[in-house]
């Protein structure tokens, strides 16, 4: 890949052969790494709340989805401020309003499938119920080859997952990805007993919080190029990393990949957005960009709107690695047994927060922090996914 | 033996003298000379009388005689013959001549000998016509009071002095090595007549005939005099020697009297003895940052050599070493410079008044001059610090004629990094190194050559797969040739290689390489003329023919699927006329007036892209291509560029100057990096991008106090710059075949004010200096499609108002001193985000008009400390050891400020290349 992927790696701990080295190196780090620190900017207070538009055009056999929202200043510690009751509708150029969107309540906004025109250009146009009137440039339909694999390599410092596709005609060069990532882990002593109203029962075999599932989605823009390969051919592109050791593959972990095409102008577009938000800070990055994607208010054209609409299709694949396909992946285990009598376990069990293990006979326990005997306390819920098989 | 001569002569000669009186008057003679050799004019005079003439006859072979008498008596003849000269005669009572020179008589006899007061303007020698110090070395190593009491004759000796001016050219050199002294003032005491020695040492002085008293003062050189008898044009070279510390104070009278007398505004030299005892990171001497503590000079961050001088643009600063153009200055990111300090002698920065000489670039030149060379014995330096050791030897190849230096200075980076645990560390690369070869060859008098060699390279590699590299070549051939005391010329001829390349084999399939290159080839005539005493002229001719290549990207190895591409090739041919004069309107106001007409041609073969006139430079307004064959000219650009500086003297510490001046650049570095980054892209102009120009009015108030040991200025300036380039949102630099589509021309405007306040005498030593300054730029072109901030002004990346930087040195005995070096500037406009929402699965941020807000403002304090060994002259080695802090009081400035989101979440961070107190400890050695 070109300059601008970004590697994985991150520094974890230096060990020194000797001191002298040891303090040379420091002077190396701080010269060469610097030093980061948090830095909360001057109160910037902008009084315009612009509109967001996210979500694209599904021109599969899917239903679209898009999100309305406004911007909030940096301080503003609400999670999201969406913009409700807006009327959205789909414009085929030449061919008129082709449907409206339904609105989901909560700032979403769905439609059904579109059989959308391969020949044919789309837009959006958007009603606030404050009265304004937005719209998006004509954008034509770009479908995308399927992904012909998700592979994965192992290495010392842990696994990456990586996508591989092409076109045979040579006619996508730009992909971008998406992908939710679940995995199973399990609690590191199986639970049996609980503790219950002063006493220490039986758990019910189907309740126990024994094994998890946690999902995750990617946060990061995954974008791809081959435009300056001679054909268009993806070859490992690393879509994620997973450090050695650690509990997303403990049990199994499960990679369900969604891959987009998109055009010059798109591509462009989440490049930008990426090297805002995503890549700034080194020594060498370029400097942030003001960004503008390409839907824009129908009465003011100055008026800021965020957000880039896309008509394109969505390719998906999943794929599951066991632990015993990365051995020896293993997953540290921490927790200490304690040998409690049984006189004792309203103070253990009930205040200090700690949980049975098993029995010592008639009247001790052993006991353990809850964490060792509740997967959910790493996150995750005890529900298997209906996929999960 | 000779002195004992000397001794009897100068008895004699008092004697004589007291005897004159009493010579006779005898009988007449008639007779008509014409430029006569002395001797003849003895042997006819011997003929017709009966006077017996008593001389050494080597003193008196430059004599010629004219005259035209008739029936006069031998005393009035001689009395005629002798006028305007230092000779004496004397008649006995046996007719005979004694002819003999008056002479100081301290330099050979005690003082209070005669019981009369020393006079050194009552000073005989004994030497030849054209004085050399270099020929009576022993003497003046004795005792170099000597040159300062002798009286030297220039000229062709007559026994009636003309009228008029003549001139005494010469060079200055180090008395110690016979290198030459560069910025060295040589001046008339109580006149505005100084000539300041060019970078071979050379002055020319013109001065009305008969005795004068030069004055030559060089920083860190003992200040020394010469007294002269000018008939006519002459030559002389002035040995200086070394400023030795068991003295008082150091001296620097060369920039006190340039600095008031000076016609040049603006312009900044520094010798490497100051460059020295500034303290920078882990020890390392280094030439670019002392440049960043003038007045005037700032920059984007620690991290970046790259320099901004009033509101200019890092690419728009010339950058010379020895006349070859380096094109990226500095090693490992930019931490360090790449200049060896033990070959350099001293730097000049023209910020304001740039010489009508140099052209190509729009802000300012950087003039870095290494030393020759001893020119007596072998001789090396070196230093072990703990990121670079050095080694530079030198000494002369046949004695005072042929002389070489070889510096050389090579990081251990990477042996450190390979002794590292960490696989990270293991695979880490960073090294650098530079060499220097420098030869100068004195063919004869007349005709002087230099060479010089030069190489600098980098490698990184850290923490990732992209391996960084660049490497700076140069070579440069000068011949100097003085056709007379008047005239003369300096031949230049030099090859200039950049080259970098990023590389990646981490992935086979998308293993590349990606190359960049810069060549040029340059020849250049400069003539100097000193025509009579009110004007000195300097023309010449210079040009340079670039052959750049822009990019190109491989594939490596046989698995790599990345298709070639290759950025077509560029040349160009720049050419420039100049002609400058220094005209003298009486002893207050000084003009130099200056004008100097550049001329680019674009070359090719090359293809261009044709747009729809009107409107914006975008892939989809391309018309057609348009091919040009090898050699056509494409499109030429040309322009007068305009270079008037005024110097009016108000009193004799004060004066006021005045300089307008135009630049034009035709060769621009594209970077949307705010530091220099070695992946910036370089691009001439061409049909679509116009050279940028600009313009600059400054005025500036010189006044030095306590008898010129402070100095103080006040510059203000006003600039205007066309068709700057900046790139537009989102741009792609690399690769990029038709670049004119993601940058756009800008017009800036750029203005402030420059105080200083400089002591460079005494223990305490050092300068103060306050600038404050602005540059904002605007979109202004109507093709340039989205116009950042809406076509309003905004501050340039480089724009830091306010700037304090305070250099002290102070120095406790001879043999050690403490430095301290404190900055503080406005931080540097940053862009920040103004708004957050939520997009494809994240928050996001949205920025702000571009460089609206600032980073916290910089500050920082340098210690060190330097102790040398012994002062004993004759040991193997003196060495000296250099302790200090860098970032003494620890503070985490900001190099910049960034916001990126982690799980999802908008996180700000602040990051400080230097963090903390950095310690550092440095050996050096001279044998």
């Amino acid at each position: 890949m070109l300059p601008e992927n970004s590697s994985y790696k991150k520094i974890h701990s230096l060990r020194f052969r000797n001191p002298v080295l040891a303090g040379i190196i420091t002077i190396c780090l701080s010269l060469v790494s610097g030093c980061k620190e948090k830095y909360e900017p001057p109160e910037v207070l902008v009084d315009n709340k612009f509109l967001v538009v996210d979500g694209f055009i599904n021109g599969g056999g899917d239903q679209s989805i898009l999100k309305l929202s406004r911007t909030r200043t940096l301080a503003d510690k609400n999670l999201i401020s969406p913009e409700l009751n807006a009327q959205i509708s789909v414009e085929e150029e030449g061919g008129g309003i082709i449907g409206f969107f339904q609105d989901q309540g909560g700032g979403q906004y769905s439609i059904s499938p579109l059989g959308l025109n391969a020949q044919k250009k789309y837009r959006i146009n958007i009603h606030t119920s404050s009265g304004g009137d937005y719209q998006s440039d004509f954008v034509p339909v770009k479908y995308s080859p399927p992904i012909d694999s998700i592979s994965w390599g192992l290495d010392p410092t842990g696994l990456t997952v990586y996508a591989n596709t092409h076109d045979p005609q040579n006619n996508t060069r730009y992909y971008r990805y998406e992908y939710e990532e679940t995995w199973e882990h399990h609690s590191e002593y199986e639970p049996y007993l609980q503790y219950l109203n002063g006493h220490v029962v039986f758990l019910d075999p189907l309740q126990a919080p024994f094994k998890c599932w946690t999902s995750n989605s990617s946060k990061d823009i995954l974008l791809a190029s081959t435009a300056k390969l001679q054909d268009d051919i993806l070859y490992h592109y690393p879509l994620t990393f997973i450090p050695m050791n650690t509990e997303r593959i403990s049990v199994k972990y499960s990679i369900l990949v969604k891959q987009y095409a998109l055009t010059d102008e798109a591509f462009l577009y989440w490049t930008s957005l990426r090297k805002n938000t995503e890549q700034l800070g080194t020594l060498f990055d370029p400097q942030p960009s003001q960004l503008t994607g390409n839907i824009h208010s129908v009465s003011n054209r100055a008026e800021v709107v965020l957000g880039f609409i896309t008509a394109s299709s969505v390719q998906q694949s999943r794929i599951y690695i066991s632990n015993d396909e990365v051995a020896p992946w293993k997953l540290p285990r921490n927790c200490i047994q304690l040998d409690i009598p049984s006189d004792s376990i309203a103070i253990y069990f009930g205040m200090w927060g700690y949980a049975p293990v098993a029995s010592n006979g008639l009247f001790r326990f052993y006991a353990a922090e809850k964490k060792c005997l509740d997967c959910r306390l790493q996150g995750g819920t005890i529900t298997k996914p209906s996929f999960w098989p | 033996m000779l002195r004992d001569f000397r001794r009897i002569i100068i008895l004699c000669a008092i004697l004589i003298l007291a005897l004159n009186g009493f010579g006779q008057a005898g009988k007449t003679i008639s007779a008509s000379y014409e430029q006569t050799p002395f001797e003849q004019f003895v042997r006819d005079i011997e003929s017709k009388t009966d006077y017996h003439f008593y001389y050494n006859a080597a003193e008196l072979d430059s004599l010629s005689v004219t005259l035209n008498v008739s029936g006069k008596s031998l005393p009035f003849i001689l009395q005629q013959v002798f006028q305007n000269t230092d000779f004496r005669y004397a008649l006995d009572s046996r007719n005979r001549v004694f002819i003999a020179r008056r002479f100081e008589i301290l330099t050979s006899l005690p003082p209070g000998f005669f019981g009369k007061k020393r006079n050194p303007m009552d000073s005989i020698a004994l030497a030849g016509r054209d004085y050399t110090d270099s020929a009576e070395e022993k003497e003046r190593e004795k005792d170099a009071a000597t040159a300062e009491n002798k009286l030297y004759e220039l000229g062709i000796k007559t026994n009636q002095l003309k009228a008029g001016n003549a001139i005494v050219a010469g060079y200055v050199r180090d008395a110690k090595n016979g290198e030459p002294i560069v910025g060295a003032a040589v001046y008339v005491e109580n006149s505005n007549k100084v000539s300041i020695t060019d970078q071979y040492g050379y002055f020319a002085l013109t001065l009305p005939r008969g005795r004068q008293v030069l004055r030559i003062a060089s920083m860190g050189m003992r200040e020394t005099r010469r007294q002269i008898m000018l008939y006519s044009d002459g030559k002389l070279n002035i040995d200086l020697h070394d400023f030795i510390p068991s003295l008082k104070a150091i001296v620097v009278v060369a920039e006190k009297i340039s600095n008031v007398k000076g016609v040049q505004m603006g312009l900044e030299r520094v010798n490497i003895r100051t460059i020295k005892q500034i303290p920078v990171v882990f020890g390392e001497t280094d030439v670019l940052r002392v440049v960043l503590t003038l007045p005037g000079v700032t920059s984007v961050g620690e991290a970046s050599t790259g320099f901004n001088v009033r509101g200019g643009a890092a690419d728009q600063n010339l950058i010379l070493f020895n006349d070859a153009t380096i094109y990226n200055p500095s090693h490992l990111f930019g931490f360090f410079s790449a200049f060896n300090p033990d070959v350099v002698q001293d730097i000049e920065l023209y910020k304001s008044s740039i010489p009508e000489k140099y052209g190509g670039r729009l802000s300012s030149v950087l003039d870095v001059t290494t030393r020759n060379g001893n020119k007596k014995k072998f001789a090396g330096t070196g230093g072990i610090g703990p990121l670079t050791s050095r080694l530079t030897l030198e000494g002369p190849i046949v004695k005072d004629k042929t002389t070489f230096i070889v510096g050389a200075r090579s990081s251990y980076s990477n042996w450190i990094l390979k002794n590292l645990h960490n696989d990270d560390f293991n695979k880490s690369k960073a090294s650098f190194y530079d060499l220097n070869l420098i030869l100068s060859h004195e063919i004869n008098s007349k005709n002087n050559l230099y060479l010089t060699a030069y190489t600098s390279s980098d490698k990184f590699k850290l923490n990732s797969d992209t391996l960084y590299q660049y490497k700076n070549m140069n070579l440069s051939l000068k011949w100097k040739h003085i056709f007379n005391n008047k005239f003369y010329a300096v031949a230049t001829t030099g090859v200039d290689h950049y080259q970098y390349a990023v590389s990646s084999e981490h992935n086979q399939v998308n293993a590349y390489k990606l190359n960049f290159n810069i060549n040029q080839i340059s020849g250049r005539v400069d003539f100097s003329v000193a025509a009579g005493s009110k004007h000195s002229i300097g023309f010449g001719l210079a040009s340079v023919l670039y052959k750049l290549h822009p990019g190109s990207l491989n594939p490596v190895g046989s698995q790599s699927l990345v298709t070639p591409d290759i950025v077509n090739a560029e040349q160009g041919l720049e050419s420039a006329l100049y002609f400058g004069d220094k005209i003298d309107f009486g002893s207050r106001l000084s003009v130099n007036l200056g004008l100097r007409y550049s001329m680019f041609n674009y070359l090719g073969p090359q293809q261009v892209y044709n747009y729809v006139p009107g409107q914006p430079r975008e892939e989809s307004n391309i018309t057609d291509t348009s091919h040009y064959s090898n050699g056509a000219f494409i499109k030429t650009y040309q322009g007068p560029e305009v270079r008037v500086t005024a110097r009016y003297t108000l009193d004799d510490v004060t004066s006021l100057k005045m300089a307008y001046n135009s630049t034009r650049q035709y060769i621009h570095s594209l970077s949307n990096t705010a530091a220099i980054s070695p992946t910036d892209i370089w691009k001439l102009s061409d049909p679509n991008i116009k050279p940028q120009i600009g313009e600059q009015i400054s005025l500036g108030l010189y006044r030095n106090f306590k008898s010129n040991s402070i100095e103080t200025s006040i510059e203000v300036y006003y600039k205007n710059l066309h068709h700057y380039l900046d790139y537009k949102s989102g741009a792609t630099l690399i690769l990029n075949h038709h670049i004119e589509t993601d940058v756009m021309n800008t017009k800036g405007k750029a203005y402030g004010v420059e105080i200083l306040l400089k002591k460079l005498s005494g223990k305490m030593n050092g300068w103060i200096s306050y600038a404050y300054s602005r540059t904002e730029l605007r979109m202004d072109d109507p093709i340039a499609g989205t116009l950042i901030n809406k076509g309003a002004y905004y501050p340039a990346n480089f724009d830091k108002p306010h700037n304090v930087n305070f250099i002290g040195n102070y120095r406790f005995t001879h043999r050690f001193s403490m430095s301290l070096n404190t900055t503080y500037s406005t931080g540097r406009p940053i862009t920040l985000p103004i708004a957050v929402y939520d997009y494809a699965g994240s928050q996001r941020v949205f920025y702000s008009d571009r460089n609206q807000y600032r980073i916290p403002d910089y500050f920082r304090a340098d210690f060190s400390m330097t102790l040398e060994g012994n002062h004993k002259i004759k040991q193997l080695i003196h060495n000296s050891w250099s302790v200090g802090v860098y970032n003494l009081t620890g503070r985490k400035n900001a190099y910049s400020v960034y916001f990126t989101q982690e799980n999802g979440i908008v996180k700000g961070y602040k990051l400080s290349i230097f963090g903390t107190a950095i310690p550092f400890i440095t050996y050096n050695l001279r044998f």
